[in-house]
């Protein structure tokens, strides 16, 4: 029901949006990923307007909402938005927040819209909380009545922009519930939000947001577990990386090692991970320092959040060959101590460049 | 609860050390002491430029209205307040311990002003003038309203017609008793009558319009108002913005002062009430049990004491004082040394001396007690003088002789560097030692002069007060005293006395008795006082007088026609008349009015005795067989008036008094023309660096010239014009001569080319207008006494307390509409302003700024005369646009500051629900902006309702204009003011209280409070 073409979002220089291109059918409930600054709300808050797209069109049910003809009013009653921070009306308690725009906007007598508003609290277990004011309840209960605020418009669309994101864990199962049970009875929902597994739980499809584009799309089975492109798996996997490039034997060493020794920190890696990955950097670079002065080499300390798993990828350039094996290697010793710690040893000739991907043993003394 | 208790009280207690706070600073007895003084003056006022040209060192400050400035005097703040002597009698009438100098600054005319141009009503003016001058109806009206007592005033009763276009009369109504408000709020007063008068005569319905002094040019010119009438001073000044018809009162700019401490009895317990008043005193006897006035210290006062036991006794330190409270009716009788009392009656005749002594006494010198040595000296030279006769040869020429021109010292028969004698005297006693031209002189320092040559020694005097004498002796500072010390036991312990040399009774003096079976004896006891006190109250009292006249003029003959019972005196020269009156030979003069203002304006001492008695036409007189040059005249005259150089030589010469002569183009070849010509006075006829000026002068050689003569001028006696031109010794006389029938049958006069009023002047010592003398009252009245008189009479009497209701209602209207109208306008110059669109937003910052970088004062007058200038419109509705559009630009910030506040989440979720803009802002945003701003809002509303405060300049009565009523009328500052204060803060307070339940209203937690839910 939600056809986007090319479109686009700049704030004065800076771009967000390059060119979307998306659909949002009736029933669907769409995740919207991303890292920070991609453009994700910037995108959601252009579905209703609330942000003016620089280029494109959005239609709505066949109807240009970027028109300056439409009465962008209407068309808003029909979806609805649930904020980061919530936003009710401080001024109105919980009830009135409810039953504020059915009465001034539908026309319903006030005595329907009170029937109906307490029915959507039960709905999301907030009746007895009807006359409370806002700013006497926590985040979760906040968030839940705003989403029950929605829905006392009877939208056909709920946009949520990081429902969660303002929430501490325990309030955020409550409010997920709840929109899990929205889209089990088949509200079409578009969601921005950071909880990955509950993307994969909910949604028919997610969009992976990168460099102003949809950068990956698709099932939810499929990004997550098998993401196409790399910067998707790298953000899916949480992966933290470190690269460093030497050019010439001349390289400081203990910059680098102080370098890789500040990451694991901020990994908060233990000791011993640490002392066995400078281990195994100081072996490779024995094995490419008869290299170096011809060859240009790119090390990539990889380290996964999810998997718990710590990679190295070394990229170099020159002539294909894998640099372990190749034959004037007199340092035996070395790769055995690089073997001793690698739990598996991949080698490609990768964009014209020896790719070496060395998998490090999880459990090592 | 303590710490409240203990602040209200200390609050309390400085409120009334306030009240009862007087402190004393320079004291003023004369115009020249207020050289370096504090002055206050009325803002814009005739006062204001004439006491900053005169007294340029000293420090002058100016006030909207007098009665601030009294409570400024009052509070210690100013020593003097200068002022219209008709402002200035009111105060002294109501505050006892104020009083008037006898010398005015200036004299100066009170005028209608009508707006510049509006020749047909200022000529209606002018002539209903003249008529109430003539029917004496202005007279009538200046004995009714300027009264020196606090009785009533009786108004004349005036039907004004209901239809026709009003006539808009300007006043300042607290300028009592010009024009002021009854307790009606009816505007009264001598101009409140005048104005009806003139409404009456022109048969218009008569609407005043009550404002601020200042205000009153501006809503003249700008059409607001017809006339004013309201003791304006017609000055140079303003008549370059108004024009002024011809005056109604002549009027004095005086000084104000404190009652300085020489003057003021000592406060005696029983004076007040207990004591008989002005029951007549015709022997010893009956002084006892009246007031009588000693010299404290004196035989005199010794000796009345024991004599009068039953009498009350007020002390002076001059006998001038004790004597001018005989005088005044303050005092029954002055008991002292009979040879002082025979100068004062000689001086006063109103005053006598009751023919049986009191007590004899003995004069002598004081000599210290252990100077034994210069006690023999002294008797020796003394009994030496008695037995030469030359002590009865003093005695004759100083006491017994009732001098009027003061005895002459012999020289001193000089021999210098002698031992030096120092003798001490105090020189305020005549005929004994007193100071003339500044010497010293009288019968004791003739004595002290014989005294140091017979004992060979040098006499150094020196002047002191009488009760230092004593103590000076004793400590050695003087050798001996010689000071009409009477010898009293008392003193002989003190000090030693030589041989008398005077012996004197000790004498009443009292109050003349009328003659008995003269006709004024049955005349009321008002008027015994007021002969007694030989004033000159109105024309009327010349009819037994002396009255000066120039020989030959015309006001001879009316003299001589109207005061048959008086004493005509003639002279020669208005010089001559002048200086008779000056010198008391006359009692008062008849002169023209013009030449009169002349002297008048050189001489301080000398007054306007009422308005002018009547007018005469002025003319240029011819032989009776000169036909041909009359004619030649009159020609002239009337090309004169029709080319507009008349008007200007009238302008000039009249208005403008601008004695510089014009340079007049003549090319004489027709012969010469002799105009005979006396020294009658600027602005006619005077030599003024040694030639003559004048305009008679102007308009002969105009005449000369359009003759093509040479003119020459013969100055002579006046008495002499006509004799000289009917034998034809001059060809034309011109000399401000009236033209009466009398002399128009020895010659013939031109065309009227002037006329004149005649006017009488005297002395101002001896004009009942100019009094000065006022009693202090005790300061002794309890401070609760004085706050519940204050009370009453700021409140309660003449329903006063209905002056403040009118004055609230007024000040609640313009508060609450203007904060509606504000409020409104506001808002929508906060739209306004909030817009991106610049065509929008910028006219809404310019008002802001403008708005809020101007004064609402000058907004509130700009509005009124400037905008409104000739609108018909109700000064209250000015008042509420005017603070309106203040208030508005406030607003509107606030109302911005208040919504830039929200969040901007809640119009984000407003509009994601599908709310417009504008529902978004209405049902969302205002809610919660309301709430929020409400604070700051009431802050500027109680600011607007204090504001409010400033529509006395627009002539709206509001309650701060009601104050200034009330106490143009009492002069006190407290009450009224304290009233209004309470009163204001009341109304803010109730405002205030609404807007808090607005406050609450809108607070959604109060709702739910007011349900019980928690």
């Amino acid at each position: 029901m939600i056809k986007i073409e090319h479109l686009s979002k700049r704030f004065g220089d800076l771009v967000v949006l390059k060119d979307i291109t998306t659909e949002i059918k009736t029933g669907e409930v769409v995740s919207i990923i991303g890292p920070s600054g991609t453009g994700k709300s910037t995108l959601l808050r252009c579905l209703n307007r609330l942000e003016v797209p620089s280029g494109g069109s959005i239609q709505i049910d066949g109807v240009d909402i970027l028109d300056r003809k439409t009465d962008a009013a209407k068309i808003r009653q029909k979806m609805n938005m649930v904020f980061q921070s919530f936003n009710l009306f401080a001024h109105l308690s919980v009830i009135e927040n409810l039953t504020l725009a059915p009465i001034k906007l539908k026309g319903i007598g006030e005595e329907a819209a009170r029937a109906k508003a307490l029915e959507l609290l039960r709905l999301v277990g907030l009746a007895e909380k009807a006359d409370s004011y806002p700013d006497e309840l926590s985040g979760g209960q906040q968030q839940r009545v705003a989403i029950a605020r929605c829905l006392a418009m009877e939208p056909e669309i709920i946009l949520f922009d990081e429902p969660t994101s303002a929430l501490d864990p325990t309030m955020v199962r409550e409010v997920l519930s709840v929109i899990r049970r929205l889209a089990k009875e088949g509200m079409t929902m578009a969601i921005v939000t950071h909880e990955m597994d509950f993307a994969r739980d909910v949604s028919n499809r997610v969009l992976y947001m990168d460099e102003g584009i949809i950068y990956e799309e698709g099932p939810p089975e499929q990004l997550f577990e098998n993401p196409e492109k790399e910067k998707t798996r790298a953000f899916i996997n949480r992966v933290r990386s470190y690269t460093c490039r030497i050019s010439s034997p001349d390289y400081d060493l203990y910059a680098m090692n102080a370098e890789i020794e500040a990451f694991c920190e901020k990994q908060i890696l233990p000791k011993k991970t640490r002392y066995n990955l400078l281990l195994l950097v100081e072996e490779l670079l024995q094995i490419y320092n008869p290299y170096l002065r011809t060859v240009v080499l790119e090390m990539t300390v990889a380290y996964s959040e999810k998997h718990e798993r710590l990679e190295l990828i070394c990229e170099s350039t020159g002539e294909a060959g894998n640099p372990l094996e190749s034959p004037g290697l007199t340092d035996d010793l070395g790769v055995m101590i690089i073997r001793n710690l690698t739990e598996n040893i991949d080698y490609q000739w990768l964009g014209g460049k020896n790719r070496l991907q060395l998998l490090m043993k999880t459990n090592l003394p | 609860m303590k710490k409240a208790v203990v602040f209200s009280l200390m609050l309390l207690a400085a409120i009334v050390f306030l009240l009862g706070c007087q402190r004393s600073e320079t004291v003023i007895t004369s115009l020249d002491d207020a050289k370096h003084a504090r002055i206050g003056v009325m803002t814009g006022s005739t006062g204001e430029a004439l006491t900053v040209a005169r007294y340029p060192e000293a420090q002058v400050k100016s006030f909207d209205d007098i009665m601030d400035a009294v409570a400024a005097m009052k509070s210690g703040q100013l020593d003097a307040i200068v002022t219209g002597f008709p402002a200035a009698l009111q105060v002294t009438k109501k505050n006892q311990e104020l009083g008037l100098l006898s010398e005015p600054l200036d004299y100066e005319d009170t005028a209608i002003a009508v707006k510049k141009g509006n020749d047909a009503l200022l000529a209606e003016l002018n002539r209903i003038i003249a008529e109430l001058k003539r029917d004496g109806t202005l007279e009538s009206m200046k004995q009714r309203w300027f009264k020196t007592d606090l009785t009533p005033y009786e108004e004349m009763n005036i039907t004004l017609p209901t239809e026709g276009k009003p006539l808009k009369v300007g006043v300042s109504a607290t300028r009592e008793p010009f024009s002021f408000v009854d307790k009606n709020g009816r505007v009264i007063g001598h101009d409140g009558e005048l104005a009806r008068l003139i409404g009456a005569k022109l048969q218009r319905p008569v609407e005043f319009l009550n404002m601020k002094f200042l205000a009153l040019i501006p809503a003249l010119q700008s059409g607001k108002v017809d006339l004013i009438v309201t003791g304006m001073t017609a000055t140079d000044e303003r008549r370059k913005f108004v024009d002024f018809t011809e005056p109604y009162y002549a009027n004095a700019q005086v000084m104000l002062v404190r009652k300085s401490a020489g003057s003021k009895p000592a406060p005696s317990p029983a004076v007040a009430g207990r004591v008989d008043q002005g029951s007549e005193i015709t022997k010893l006897a009956d002084i006892d049990g009246k007031r009588i006035g000693v010299l404290g210290g004196s035989a005199g006062d010794l000796a009345a004491r024991k004599h009068f036991p039953n009498a009350s006794f007020q002390v002076f330190i001059t006998s001038a004082d004790a004597a001018l409270a005989v005088k005044t009716r303050k005092a029954d009788a002055f008991v002292y040394d009979k040879s002082v009392l025979l100068n004062l009656a000689e001086r006063n005749p109103e005053l006598v001396i009751l023919e049986q002594p009191v007590d004899k006494l003995e004069v002598a010198a004081a000599i210290r007690k252990d100077n034994s040595a210069l006690l023999a000296e002294m008797n020796r030279v003394l009994s030496d003088l008695k037995t030469e006769g030359v002590l009865k040869q003093l005695r004759a020429k100083w006491i017994d002789s009732k001098y009027t021109v003061t005895p002459q010292l012999p020289p001193i028969k000089g021999m210098p560097d002698k031992e030096v004698l120092r003798m001490g005297t105090c020189a305020t006693i005549e005929p004994f030692s007193f100071q003339v031209n500044g010497k010293l002189t009288g019968l004791d320092i003739e004595l002290s002069q014989l005294i140091g040559e017979r004992l060979g020694k040098k006499i150094e005097i020196i002047d002191m007060n009488f009760e230092g004498l004593i103590p000076a002796l004793q400590s050695g500072k003087i050798d001996f005293a010689l000071s009409n010390f009477n010898v009293t036991e008392e003193r002989k312990k003190l000090i030693n006395f030589s041989l008398p040399y005077v012996e004197n009774d000790i004498s009443a003096l009292v109050r003349r008795l009328p003659s008995p079976g003269s006709a004024a004896e049955q005349q009321t006891e008002v008027n015994q006082g007021r002969r007694q006190d030989a004033k000159l109250a109105s024309v009327a009292d010349l009819k037994d007088k002396r009255i000066g006249v120039l020989v030959g003029s015309a006001h001879d003959t009316y003299a001589t026609k109207n005061y048959p019972d008086a004493t005509i005196l003639q002279y020669k020269s208005p010089a001559d008349v002048a200086l008779a009156v000056k010198t008391g030979k006359v009692d008062a003069a008849l002169f023209d009015a013009n030449p009169l203002r002349e002297i008048m304006r050189q001489d301080d001492s000398l007054g306007l005795l009422g308005d002018s008695l009547f007018t005469f036409f002025v003319g240029v007189g011819f032989d009776k067989d000169n036909r041909a040059l009359r004619d030649q005249f009159n020609r002239f005259l009337s090309q004169l008036k029709q080319n507009g150089v008349y008007e200007e030589m009238i302008r000039r010469w009249m208005e403008q008094r601008d004695t510089r002569m014009p340079a007049i183009e003549n090319t004489p070849s027709n012969g010469v023309l002799v105009v005979g010509t006396s020294d009658a006075g600027l602005p006619f006829t005077a030599v003024k660096d040694n030639r003559l000026v004048g305009f008679d002068i102007e308009l002969c050689e105009r005449f000369a010239a359009s003759l093509g003569k040479e003119v020459k001028f013969a100055n002579m006696d006046f008495g002499s014009l006509i004799a000289a031109v009917s034998t034809g010794k001059v060809d034309m006389i011109s000399s401000s001569i009236y033209v009466t029938e009398e002399r128009k049958k020895q010659i013939d006069f031109s065309e009227p080319y002037y006329e004149m009023a005649t006017h009488v002047f005297a002395l101002k010592k001896n004009i009942a207008a100019f009094d000065v003398s006022r009693e202090v009252k005790g300061r002794s009245m309890p401070l609760l006494t004085r706050i519940a008189n204050s009370f009453y009479s700021n409140i309660i009497q003449e329903n006063r307390y209905l002056l403040i209701w009118d004055g609230l209602k007024t000040t609640v209207i313009i508060s609450i509409f203007a904060t509606l109208f504000g409020t409104l306008l506001g808002s929508l110059v906060c739209f306004l302003r909030m817009s991106k669109r610049r065509v929008l937003n910028l006219p809404a910052r310019v008002y802001i700024n403008i708005l809020r970088g101007m004064p609402v004062l000058v907004l509130l007058m700009l509005i009124f005369y400037v905008v409104f200038a000739s609108v018909d419109i109700n000064p209250v509705l000015v008042a509420i646009i005017a603070f309106g559009m203040n208030f508005a630009a406030y607003v509107s910030e606030i109302f911005r500051s208040g919504i830039e506040g929200i969040d901007k989440g809640q119009t984000e979720a407003g509009i994601a629900m599908g709310f417009t803009k504008i529902k978004t802002f209405v049902y969302i945003v205002l809610p919660q902006t309301v709430h929020r701003i409400l604070p700051v809002f009431k802050g500027e509303f109680i600011s607007l309702v204090k504001m409010t405060s400033i529509v006395g300049y627009i002539a709206v009565q509001d309650l701060t204009k009601a104050s200034d009523i009330i106490r143009s009328r009492t002069f006190d500052a407290f009450f009224p003011l304290v009233m209004v204060a309470i009163l204001y803060f009341l109304i803010a307070w109730i405002l205030m209280l609404s807007l808090e339940y607005l406050e609450r209203m809108t607070d959604p937690k109060y709702k739910r409070l007011k349900e019980g839910k928690a």
